[in-house]
C-alpha cells in the first residue's frame, strides 16, 4: 500500500512528460488527489492500538543490510495525511500563478511529494537519507526557477544550508552504523545498537544540528524567512506545510531515542528546551516588526516550531503527543497564512503590508477565511491550533513549571503580531486606491482555502480521534527515552 | 437522544443562529434575520428557565485530562444561564431598531448569537478547560464586535487591544490550568475542588485571579474596556457590561472551594478590587463621551464585586453581578437610544434639554441612575449594601474605599443626566424610538428596581443598629454625590488633570509593553537577526568563497605553477639542443660538416 502511495506521483510523473503543457496542470492535481484517497482508505484498515503498520520490506543493498523498508504508525500516518492534503491543495494553488516553464514546475511537485511521504514512511535509516535529501533538490528548483526577486540567494541559501546540516546526518548515519555494529540500518535496530556515551554524545549532536537547521530552530532559523519568502505560494505552503517537519520528524525518530544514551539528558534537555524558548518569543518579536507580508508569515513559523520542539524536548507524553498534533495543526493553519499572501499577491504583486489596507470591505470572504486561519494561528480554543499548543504547553510545565511560564508569553506576542497584521492589510478604510477594485476569491482559492478551515474547525472541535492515534507510538518512543 | 435533550439545545441554538447568519445570512431579508436570531434567543431562554439540574456528558475534547464537552447545571451556572439568554434576548431584541440602518446587519446577529454561543459554554462548562474555550470564545466575539465598524481606524485599535490585553489574563488561565493538573491531574471542577490542598491553592488562586483581571477589567489590566465602546452601543450593553465582563467574576465564584483554600490570595483581591473601584470612579468623573462614563462605572462595579469575593463574600458578589446586570444593561441601552434618536451623536457637552423631547428615555435612565448609585429599596441599593457591609466586617478601610465608590458613583451619574437631560439643549429634534427599543428598556427598568428581592441573597451575619448606619451613611453618600452634580460643584479638582489622563495608566502600559518590549524588542531582535545571525550565516558564505578564490589562487600560481615551472625547467634545459634541432636540413649538413671539420682538424693536429 505504501509503496503505491510512493509510486504513485512518480508514475504520474512518467505519463506527465507525454502531456501536453495546458493540461498538466489538471493531471497533477488528479495525481495529488490519490493520496487523499488511499489514505482514507488505509485509515479504515489502521489499527490505532497497533505499532508499526502496513509494512513493506525488500533486499537493497545486502552487503551493507541496507533495506526497502517502509511502514507507518500514529505519528508517521497523522503527518502523512497532512502531507498528502497539503501537496493537493499546493498544486491547486499553483494554477493560476505559474505560467512559465509549466511541465517542469509540475514535474517537481510530483518528485517532491514522494521524497515527502518517503520521509515520513522510511524505516531504514539509508532510505530514509536518501529521501531526506532528494526532498531538497525539487524544492530548490521550485525556489530558484518559479520564486521572487531574491530568488536565487535564497534558494542557494536554502540548499546550501541544509546540505551543510545533511552532511553531519550522513557522517552521524555512518558512525552509528560502525559503533553499534549492528550490520544493519534498520532504525529501530540502530537505535537499540550499543553505544559508548562520546559516541552517543557525537551522534546526537550531529543528528541534532542536521534536523535543527531543517526545522529551524534557533539560531540555525535564518535561511527559512528568505526561502519562505521568495518561494512561489505553493513552494512557501509546501515548506512551511511539511518540510519543516521532516526535521521534528528525525528529531522526534533519530535524536530522542540516542538521548538517554549520552548520559547526559538533563543538560542537553535544557539546553534545548532553552533554545526552543527563545525562538518562540524571538520569532514571535522579530515578526511583529516585518513589514513584508509574506516575511511575517515566515518567521511566525520560527515561533510555533520553537513550540513544536519545546514539546518535543519535554520528554513526556503530553509534551511529545503536543508536538505532533501542532506540526500538523501548523502545517494546516500556515499553509492558509502562506495562500492568503499568494491571494493578494497574485492580485497585487507586492507583499509590502503598507501597499494594503481595508481589504475586508472589497473582499469580505477572503476576510473571513483569513480571519479564521489567523485565530486557529495564534490557539483560540475549538480550532487546532489550540489543541496542540495546550497540549505542549501542558508537557512543558509538566516537566518544568518555569518552562511552561516562559512559553506563555508567546502566546500573546502571537496574537499581537497577526490581529496587528490583520488590522493594516483588511480593516481601515481603503487607502490605496489600487486596491479598490480587487476581485473576493475565486472559485479556486475558495476550493485551497475552505478544506483547511474546516479542517482547523474539525480538529478543534473533535481531536479525540488524533489523540488515539498518537497514544501508542509516542508510549513506545518514550519507552526508548526513559 | 442526545439532540433531543433540552440542555444541549441551549448553547446550540444560538450557535444554529450565529452559523446561518454568516454563511448565508447575506442573502436574508431582515425580518428573517430578526426572527431567527431573537428567535433562538427566546428559545433559549425559555429551556433555561426549565433545565434540571446535574451534569451531562456529550463527548471528548482533549482525552484524559477531565476536559470534555460535559455541562454541569447548578445555582449558579443556571443562574447565569438565564441571565445571559434573558438581557441577551432583550438587547437582541432592542438591536432591531438600533442597527436597523446597518448594512452588515446580518453579520452583527450572526456575532451576537455566536458570543451568546461561547458565553453559555463558558458557564455551563463542567471543566475548566471548556470554560476557557467560552472565555476566549467570548474575547473573539468582543473582538468582532468591537471591531464591527472596522473602517474606523479605532474601531480595529480598540479591538486588538482588548483581544491583546485579555490575552494577558488568559495565560494566568493558562498556567492555572497547569497547576491544576499537577496537583489533582483533571481540569473537572468537581475533581479539582476535590483534591487542590492548601500548598497549591495560592499559586492556582493567584493565576485565576490574573485571569479574571483581565476578563473582568481589573487593574491595572482594566484599560480595554473603556476603548471597547468603539462597538455598537447594545454590544456594549450586553458584552462589556452584563454578561462578558462578569466571567471572571463567575470563575472566582465557580472556584471558591480553590480561593478558600489560599487565605494569602484574599486581601489581595479586595484590595485590588477597591482600588480599582476608586480610579475608575474618579476616571468617570471627569469623562465627555457618554460611553465612557457608563463604561468606568462597569470598571468600577466590577472592582466593587471583587472586593466582595475578596472577604469572601461570594454570594454577594454574584448577587450584584445579577443585579448590575439589569441597571447597567439600561442604562447602556438608554445611552444608545439618546445616541441614536441624536444621530451618533456620543459627546454630553454637545447634549442636554432631552428631558423635554424625550420624556421616555430620561425617566428609564433616571431609574437606572438610582439603582446604581444606591437609592435605597432599589436594586443597586440592596445588593451594594450586602458587599459595604460584608467589606465592613472585613476592614473598615475596605468600607470606607467603597463608600466613596458609592459617593462618586452618584456624582457621576447624576452629572451624566444633568449634562445629558437637564442643561440647555445643543442639538435638533430627537427622532423617536420604535417599540422594539422601547419594551426591553422597561422590562429592564423593572428589572433595575425589583431585581435587588430575588431570592438570591447569600446567609448573613446581621449586626443590628450598627448595619443600619452604615445603611443611612451609604445613602447619605449616595445623595451627597447627587447633590453636588446637581449643584456642579467640581470637587476634587486639583486632581481632574489625574482623572482626565486616566492616571497615565494607559500611556505608561503603552510605554512600557507595546513601544518598550514589543515594539522596541521586535526591531531590536529583527536588526540582530539580520545583521548578527544572518551576518554570521553570510560571513560563512562569503569565507567559503574567499576560501575558495584561495585555492584558486594556490591552484593556478602555487600548483599549478610548480607544474608550470617545471615545463619551463624542461624548457629551458632543452633550449640549446632545442636551437639545433631546427628541422631544416641544410643547417644539418652545415653542422654535420663543420663536425667533421672539427674532428678531422683535432686527429690532424694530434
Amino acid at each position: 500500500m505504501i509503496t503505491w502511495l510512493l509510486l504513485a506521483p512518480l508514475i504520474g510523473l512518467l505519463i506527465l512528460l507525454a502531456l501536453p503543457a495546458r493540461v498538466v496542470k489538471y493531471w497533477t492535481t488528479a495525481v495529488l488527489a490519490v493520496g487523499p484517497v488511499m489514505l482514507t482508505a488505509m485509515y479504515q484498515a489502521f489499527d490505532p492500538a497497533g505499532g508499526l503498520q502496513f509494512v513493506e520490506r525488500a533486499q537493497w543493498i545486502p552487503s551493507l543490510g541496507v533495506h526497502y523498508y517502509v511502514a507507518a504508525d500514529g505519528i508517521s500516518f497523522l503527518i502523512l495525511a497532512l502531507t498528502a492534503v497539503i501537496g493537493l491543495i499546493a498544486a491547486v494553488a499553483s494554477w493560476e500563478s505559474v505560467t512559465t516553464r509549466v511541465k517542469e514546475y509540475y514535474a517537481m511537485l510530483l518528485l517532491l511529494q514522494t521524497a515527502m511521504y518517503g520521509v515520513f514512511v522510511a524505516q531504514d535509516l539509508v532510505l530514509f537519507f536518501v529521501f531526506f535529501e532528494f526532498s531538497l533538490v525539487p524544492m530548490y528548483f521550485i525556489i530558484g526557477i518559479w520564486g521572487g526577486e531574491r530568488k536565487l540567494y535564497a534558494a542557494i541559501k536554502f540548499f546550501i544550508y541544509t546540505f551543510a546540516g545533511s552532511v553531519l546526518l550522513l557522517i552521524g548515519m555512518i558512525a552509528l552504523y560502525f559503533q553499534t555494529g549492528a550490520q544493519t540500518f534498520d532504525i529501530a535496530e540502530l537505535m537499540r545498537g550499543e553505544l559508548s556515551p562520546t559516541a552517543a554524545q557525537w551522534i546526537f549532536w550531529g543528528f541534532l544540528i542536521a534536523f535543527a537547521v531543517k526545522i529551524p530552530m534557533f539560531p540555525f532559523h535564518t535561511w527559512l524567512p528568505d526561502a519562505h519568502t521568495e518561494a512561489p505560494t505553493a513552494g512557501s505552503v509546501i515548506l512551511a506545510g511539511v518540510l519543516l517537519k521532516m526535521g521534528t520528524y528525525g528529531l522526534l525518530r533519530l535524536a530522542l531515542p540516542l538521548l538517554p544514551k549520552t548520559g547526559n539528558v538533563e543538560f542537553i534537555q535544557s539546553l534545548l528546551v532553552i533554545l526552543s524558548l527563545i525562538a518562540i518569543i524571538y520569532g514571535a518579536l522579530v515578526s511583529l516588526m516585518q513589514k513584508d507580508w509574506k516575511r511575517l508569515v515566515a518567521y511566525s513559523s520560527v515561533s510555533h516550531m520553537g513550540f513544536c520542539t519545546l514539546g518535543l524536548f519535554s520528554l513526556n507524553e503530553a509534551g511529545i503527543a503536543g508536538s505532533v498534533l501542532q506540526q500538523v495543526n501548523h502545517g494546516i493553519s500556515t499553509a492558509m497564512l502562506f495562500l492568503v499572501v499568494g491571494v493578494v499577491y497574485d492580485r497585487r504583486h507586492t507583499r509590502l503590508i503598507s501597499e494594503y489596507g481595508g481589504l475586508a470591505s472589497v473582499m469580505p470572504k477572503f476576510a473571513t477565511l483569513f480571519a479564521i486561519a489567523m485565530f486557529a494561528s495564534m490557539g483560540l480554543p475549538l480550532l487546532n491550533g489550540f489543541i496542540g499548543e495546550f497540549t505542549i504547553l501542558r508537557g512543558a510545565y509538566q516537566a518544568k513549571a518555569v518552562w511552561g511560564y516562559w512559553a506563555v508569553p508567546g502566546l500573546v506576542l502571537g496574537a499581537a503580531y497577526l490581529l496587528w497584521l490583520y488590522q493594516r492589510t483588511m480593516l481601515g478604510k481603503i487607502t490605496n486606491p489600487e486596491n479598490q477594485s480587487l476581485k473576493d476569491l475565486t472559485v479556486r482559492e475558495w476550493v485551497t482555502l475552505a478544506p483547511l478551515a474546516a479542517l482547523c474547525i474539525l480538529i478543534g472541535v473533535y481531536p479525540a480521534p488524533y489523540f488515539r492515534m498518537l497514544e501508542k507510538p509516542v508510549a513506545a518512543l518514550l519507552e526508548t527515552v526513559k | 437522544m442526545v439532540s433531543l435533550n433540552p440542555v444541549f439545545m441551549i448553547p446550540l441554538l444560538p450557535l444554529f443562529g450565529a452559523a446561518l447568519m454568516l454563511l448565508i445570512g447575506k442573502g436574508l431579508p431582515r425580518a428573517v434575520v430578526n426572527l431567527i436570531c431573537c428567535g433562538v434567543m427566546a428559545a433559549a431562554f425559555a429551556l433555561s428557565l426549565i433545565v434540571p439540574r446535574g451534569t451531562f456528558e456529550i463527548a471528548q475534547w482533549l482525552p484524559g485530562i477531565g476536559a470534555d464537552w460535559a455541562f454541569l447545571l447548578d445555582d449558579l451556572s443556571v443562574l447565569m444561564m438565564r441571565l445571559v439568554t434573558g438581557v441577551g434576548l432583550l438587547i437582541h431584541v432592542y438591536s432591531i431598531g438600533y442597527m436597523e440602518h446597518d448594512k452588515g446587519y446580518y453579520r452583527y446577529f450572526g456575532y451576537l448569537n455566536l458570543f451568546v454561543f461561547f458565553m453559555l459554554l463558558l458557564v455551563m462548562s463542567d471543566n475548566f478547560a471548556l470554560t476557557f474555550a467560552g472565555w476566549e470564545g467570548v474575547g473573539l466575539a468582543s473582538y468582532l464586535l468591537i471591531g464591527f465598524y472596522f473602517d474606523r481606524k479605532s474601531a480595529g485599535d480598540a479591538a486588538n487591544k482588548a483581544f491583546i490585553v485579555n490575552r494577558v489574563g488568559d495565560c494566568g488561565y493558562l498556567l492555572a490550568m497547569f497547576a491544576m493538573l499537577s496537583v489533582a491531574g483533571s481540569l473537572k471542577y468537581s475533581e479539582v475542588f476535590a483534591r487542590v490542598d492548601a500548598s497549591s491553592a495560592t499559586l492556582i488562586a493567584a493565576l485565576l485571579f490574573v485571569a479574571a483581571c483581565g476578563k473582568s477589567a481589573q487593574f491595572p489590566l482594566y484599560v480595554w474596556l473603556p476603548d471597547a465602546m468603539e462597538g455598537p452601543t447594545p454590544v456594549s450593553a450586553l458584552i462589556h457590561a452584563a454578561t462578558m465582563v462578569t466571567a471572571g467574576i463567575y470563575i472566582i465564584a465557580r472556584s471558591q472551594a480553590i480561593f478558600s483554600l489560599a487565605p494569602d490570595m484574599m486581601p489581595i483581591i479586595a484590595t485590588l478590587g477597591a482600588i480599582t473601584a476608586l480610579l475608575a470612579a474618579t476616571v468617570a468623573m471627569v469623562q465627555h463621551d457618554i460611553k465612557r462614563v457608563l463604561a468606568y462605572s462597569t470598571v468600577s462595579q466590577l472592582g466593587l464585586m471583587f472586593v466582595a469575593l475578596g472577604v469572601g463574600a461570594y454570594q454577594a458578589a454574584v448577587f450584584h453581578l445579577f443585579t448590575h446586570a439589569f441597571f447597567k444593561a439600561l442604562l447602556f441601552l438608554c445611552a444608545g437610544a439618546v445616541i441614536h434618536a441624536l444621530d451618533g451623536e456620543q459627546d454630553m457637552r454637545k447634549m442636554g434639554g432631552l428631558r423635554k423631547n424625550f420624556p421616555f428615555a430620561f425617566w428609564m435612565m433616571v431609574i437606572g441612575t438610582l439603582a446604581i448609585a444606591g437609592i435605597p429599596a432599589l436594586s443597586g441599593f440592596i445588593s451594594k449594601d450586602d458587599i459595604l457591609w460584608e467589606a465592613f466586617r472585613y476592614s473598615t478601610g475596605l468600607w470606607v474605599m467603597g463608600i466613596t465608590t458609592s459617593l462618586l458613583t452618584a456624582f457621576y451619574m447624576w452629572r451624566l443626566i444633568e449634562m445629558t437631560f437637564l442643561e440647555e439643549s445643543h442639538h435638533g429634534e430627537p427622532h423617536t424610538l420604535p417599540y422594539s427599543m422601547q419594551i426591553p428598556l422597561v422590562i429592564l427598568a423593572i428589572g433595575s428596581i425589583f431585581a435587588g428581592w430575588a431570592p438570591l441573597r447569600g446567609p448573613k451575619e446581621h449586626g443590628g443598629t450598627l448595619e443600619y448606619v452604615l445603611m443611612a451613611a451609604a445613602t447619605g453618600a449616595a445623595l451627597l454625590g447627587i447633590w453636588l452634580a446637581h449643584k456642579r460643584i467640581n470637587f476634587l479638582s486639583p486632581f481632574h488633570f489625574l482623572f482626565k489622563r486616566r492616571w497615565y495608566l494607559d500611556e505608561a502600559l503603552l510605554a512600557v509593553f507595546v513601544r518598550g518590549f514589543a515594539q522596541g524588542g521586535g526591531s531590536f531582535l529583527a536588526a540582530v537577526d539580520r545583521n548578527v545571525i544572518d551576518g554570521g550565516v553570510n560571513a560563512a558564505g562569503f569565507m567559503t568563497r574567499q576560501f575558495s578564490r584561495l585555492s584558486i589562487f594556490w591552484d593556478t600560481w602555487v600548483i599549478d605553477g610548480l607544474v608550470r615551472v617545471s615545463g619551463l625547467m624542461v624548457k629551458l634545459s632543452s633550449y640549446p639542443v632545442r636551437v639545433l634541432q631546427t628541422g631544416s636540413v641544410q643547417s644539418y649538413a652545415l653542422m654535420i660538416l663543420a663536425g667533421v671539420a672539427i674532428f678531422l682538424g683535432w686527429a690532424l693536429t694530434k
